[in-house]
């Protein structure tokens, strides 16, 4: 059950969802692409699914999660099919600059965009929109446990990574 | 998890916290939602075109790849598989080494075994008592190419496709459970229990079901067939494919015109699911040729390849990913040598250890399973499917040579004995801790 951060009562009529939700839709899935156009896309897309079946999502408790759970699979997809058709590691393929100023930050999303999916997913809902750890579960359609242990093995792995970088940093 | 690991994942949580924050600004930044929802609207009144084509200023080929990410939704990625040649001669072969490399070293302890070309039965019970032993084993015969005698082979011409289910045969199981999985142990790799740790892990189930199938042929091609039946939730993306072909008896089917060098993607679909081929190494034309020929086998609830499917393609492993998996690890270190033991019911992309390889993976076997193997960053792995759903993967800090002896060593053994030959893992640290395959 999401007790954090609701996205939307779900009275509204579908454009005040649209706009109230289309642009953390685009983070959500530039966060596990890296690419703010497919990002748009994706949400543009997990929209309009929603929009088709507006008369059933309007009447869910948080039609934001159900979005977001498209949105999440189209990304995951979307990431696994550049990946596999790029054939080089997520971690080193080209992703627009969040900060370009920023090396350390950029750093970061690449080392998330190296997670496996399901960790990917879970560390996205985490850092950019703030979920608890129930409201992840909700949305991805998993049990909080394994949210917890996910997200877990994601922050030991991130830490890792970001500390290989600053070693690499230093002897550079 | 030590004081210089809690510093890092203090320092690694502040930065993501402000990439967070940076990457939001840039998104709100670069976003203009009204035009968003005037494509939208736009766009929604067109149901049949695709997405790349209701978009605004679409046509770059990565607003394509949009669908075509959601089409290869049920394909698990096996991409870095580019090489896979046979250990020894003989093209269409896969040769054995020689059974003289088997250490037969007695073990330590006495243990209950079976011979390793039997296996235990996997089929998921309800029993919750982790100490129960296997069920009794049942001789199969895995990695087995498709008997034309017995394939399933269309007999209904006369009835319209979209009358015929072409997914109607496969059935996705239960979730798994750590007492399904076979235990396994190799004879003499440590002293005892003090030298071995283990961790069982069960995943709990989650939405994607899919049949996963993997063939390979000596000469370094790769098939993965991937089913997926409505409850998904994956859509097919069909409609994106971008060459209509006729598969019978599927409603719809479509080549993937886009895909790199060296790769194809079809897919198929019915109204109760759809099915993936991709091919590494097979040419979109041959991926039709394969799917005109693939039925399903009742027996093995799982697709087989006619006897006129191109290439010398076998069976590598199949199985049922409901996302859901139960594992066995058992991880030993003794000196400078460490060795990973790893017996996975339920997740059939485990078998993708190619990723690790460092070099060209090659061909070989295990009993009667074909096996994957070759070196890895610290030593060499091996990878192969004793029993249906079952994937083992083993590494150790050795040669080729020593894994393949080593997994063809492997004893199947009962919990009681698994048990008796190390100790629990009681690390709480859930952070990957695996010798070889982080």
């Amino acid at each position: 059950m999401m007790t954090q951060r609701p996205v939307t009562d779900g009275s509204g009529d579908f454009d005040a969802f649209f706009r109230a939700e289309y642009t953390k839709l685009v983070a959500i899935g530039r966060g596990v692409t890296g690419d703010h156009e497919l990002a748009a896309d994706l949400a543009q897309e997990a929209l309009l699914r929603c929009h088709r079946d507006w008369a059933r999502v309007s009447t869910l408790d948080i039609p934001g999660a159900w979005a977001r759970r498209v949105l999440m699979n189209l990304a995951i997809d979307a990431h696994r099919s550049e990946t596999r058709r790029r054939r080089v590691p997520a971690s080193m393929q080209t992703i627009d600059a969040v900060v370009p100023a920023d090396p350390a930050v950029d750093g970061w999303w690449s080392a998330v965009r190296a997670l496996p999916d399901r960790q990917r997913a879970v560390v996205v809902l985490h850092y950019l929109e703030d979920r608890s750890v129930d409201d992840i579960a909700h949305v991805l359609g998993i049990a909080s446990g394994t949210v917890k242990a996910t997200l877990s093995k994601a922050r030991a792995t991130l830490a890792r990574s970001i500390q290989h970088d600053r070693i690499n940093q230093e002897e550079l | 998890v030590n004081q210089h690991d809690h510093h890092d994942s203090g320092t690694s949580d502040e930065l993501g916290r402000r990439a967070a924050a940076a990457l939001l600004a840039d998104v709100e930044r670069r976003t203009d939602v009204d035009a968003a929802l005037r494509r939208l609207h736009d766009g929604s009144a067109t149901e049949v075109v695709p997405l790349a084509s209701r978009i605004g200023d679409s046509g770059r080929d990565r607003r394509r790849m949009v669908w075509l990410g959601a089409a290869a939704a049920a394909v698990a990625v096996v991409g870095t598989v580019t090489v896979v040649a046979m250990r020894d001669d003989g093209p269409g072969r896969v040769v054995p080494a020689s059974p003289d490399t088997v250490d037969g070293t007695a073990p330590d302890a006495p243990r209950n075994t079976t011979d390793a070309t039997t296996v235990p039965d996997t089929t998921p019970t309800d029993t919750t008592d982790d100490t129960t032993p296997p069920s009794a084993p049942v001789t199969t015969t895995p990695a087995e190419e498709t008997d034309p005698t017995t394939a399933v082979e269309p007999t209904l011409p006369s009835v319209p496709a979209t009358e015929i289910d072409a997914l109607a045969g496969l059935v996705p199981p239960a979730p798994p459970a750590t007492v399904d999985v076979p235990a396994m142990l190799p004879p003499t790799p440590f002293a005892g229990p003090s030298d071995a740790v283990r961790r069982d892990y069960q995943m709990p189930l989650d939405e994607v079901t899919t049949l996963t199938q993997t063939w390979v042929s000596p000469e370094g091609a790769m098939l993965q067939i991937v089913s997926q039946r409505n409850g998904s939730s994956s859509p097919s993306g069909f409609q994106t494919a971008d060459v209509p072909v006729d598969v019978w008896p599927w409603d719809e089917a479509g080549a993937v015109s886009s895909m790199v060098d060296g790769y194809g993607m079809v897919i198929l679909h019915d109204p109760s699911g759809s099915t993936s081929l991709w091919g590494a190494g097979i040419t979109n034309d041959e991926l039709v040729a394969i799917a005109r020929t693939m039925s399903i086998d009742p027996s093995a609830d799982a697709w087989r390849l006619g006897a006129d499917s191109p290439g010398d393609l076998v069976l590598l492993h199949e199985g049922w990913n409901t996302t859901a998996f139960a594992s066995r690890t058992l991880q030993w270190e003794v000196g400078d040598q460490r060795g990973e033991l790893v017996i996975t019911l339920g997740s059939p992309d485990s078998i993708r250890l190619p990723y690790q390889f460092e070099s060209p993976a090659f061909l070989d076997s295990v009993g009667d399973a074909t096996a994957l193997v070759g070196d890895i960053s610290s030593g060499a792995a091996i990878s192969w499917s004793p029993a249906p759903d079952v994937v083992v993967v083993l590494g150790i800090s050795g040669t080729v040579d020593e894994v393949v002896a080593m997994a063809r060593s492997l004893e199947f053994v009962d919990v009681a004995t698994w048990e008796a030959a190390s100790t629990p893992n009681t690390s709480t640290d859930d952070g990957c801790g695996s010798y070889f395959f982080c």
